[in-house]
């Protein structure tokens, strides 16, 4: 082979890698797909699984950019806007040593960011809020998730 | 006929109160294993965590002994203290969410939380993985077997 043809071969490749990187997705994903993404994410939280919860929030979000224009991907993409939040509580709460609770320290403006984009958030968690010897006000994650996790179902 | 007033209002304040008591004190049963502890809410667990580490602690003080200086004792006392205690203090909060990840891996849901404690402070102390694994795999098989076995009876 000379270097000619050789070239005509691997021109084409190195253009189409990075594409490749880019969007591992095809344009047209089957419709179980969403379902069965959802569902991993839910299992994940529900064991605790960061990572595999990390992993299954990024695959959602391209999926999300694949998905045709319309009810259905609004959907998804609000679920996946959850989620978001549920990772953060979640990845602080297997990390942190006191990740068991969280505050405006440890987490900062998550507490003001939840009650204002989940009416109930406030009422629902005042009942689990504890307070250290310090007087410092603490909510628990476990709550939290449980509460972000209901949002998913109610509209 | 006054003093019946008197008597049935103070009755109504007691039970009031009582009740105003019990909402803001959990009833907690002790959890016995990981799948108890996760069945918790977190005050709960927080509350228990407490309870159980004060307890821990009490009994021990009433342990009266004193290994003299130099002492064979001493020594042996230094080797434990070592062997089982953290690198520094811990709190209840951290405490509650070492045991959530520790029961995070469902291996290890049946561990009673006694040795679930235990592990989890030596983890935290910086012990050594091999020995870690270790307690954890014995901690497992007997978890296993405790819950397999027949409550004994009273």
């Amino acid at each position: 082979m000379d270097l000619r043809s050789a070239a005509f071969c691997i021109i084409p490749l190195l253009f189409a890698v990075p594409a490749r990187v880019e969007r591992p997705l095809p344009r047209r994903i089957p419709a179980i797909v969403p379902g069965i993404v959802l569902t991993t994410l839910h299992d994940a939280n529900a064991a605790s699984d960061s990572r595999r919860f990390d992993g299954a929030l990024a695959v959602a979000k391209l999926v999300a950019e694949v998905m045709p224009i319309g009810p259905q991907r609004n959907e998804f993409r609000r679920s996946i806007l959850i989620y978001e939040d549920i990772g953060t509580v979640l990845g602080y709460a297997m990390r942190d040593r006191s990740g068991a609770y969280f505050n405006d320290d440890s987490l900062p403006g998550m507490y003001d960011r939840l009650s204002a984009d989940y009416p109930g958030y406030d009422d629902y968690i005042a009942e689990f809020r504890v307070a250290d010897a310090k007087g410092n006000v603490l909510y628990p994650t476990a709550e939290t998730r449980k509460f972000l996790e209901s949002r998913l179902t109610s509209k | 006929m006054k003093k019946l007033a008197v008597a049935i209002a103070l009755m109504l304040s007691a039970i009031v109160a009582n009740a105003a008591d019990r909402a803001t004190t959990p009833e907690i049963t002790p959890p016995a294993n990981g799948e108890e502890f996760l069945r918790l809410s977190s005050t709960e667990k927080l509350f228990w965590s407490i309870g159980y580490s004060q307890g821990y602690l009490d009994a021990l003080n009433k342990i009266d002994v004193a290994a003299g200086a130099n002492s064979a004792c001493a020594s042996l006392a230094a080797r434990t203290e070592r062997q089982s205690s953290t690198a520094g203090k811990m709190s209840g909060f951290e405490l509650v969410s070492g045991l959530e990840k520790f029961y995070a891996d469902p291996a290890n849901t049946l561990i009673p939380v006694g040795s679930a404690i235990r592990i989890y402070m030596l983890q935290a102390a910086g012990k050594d993985q091999t020995t870690i694994q270790e307690l954890i795999e014995t901690a497992r098989a007997l978890g296993a077997e405790s819950s397999h076995r027949p409550m004994a009876s009273k």
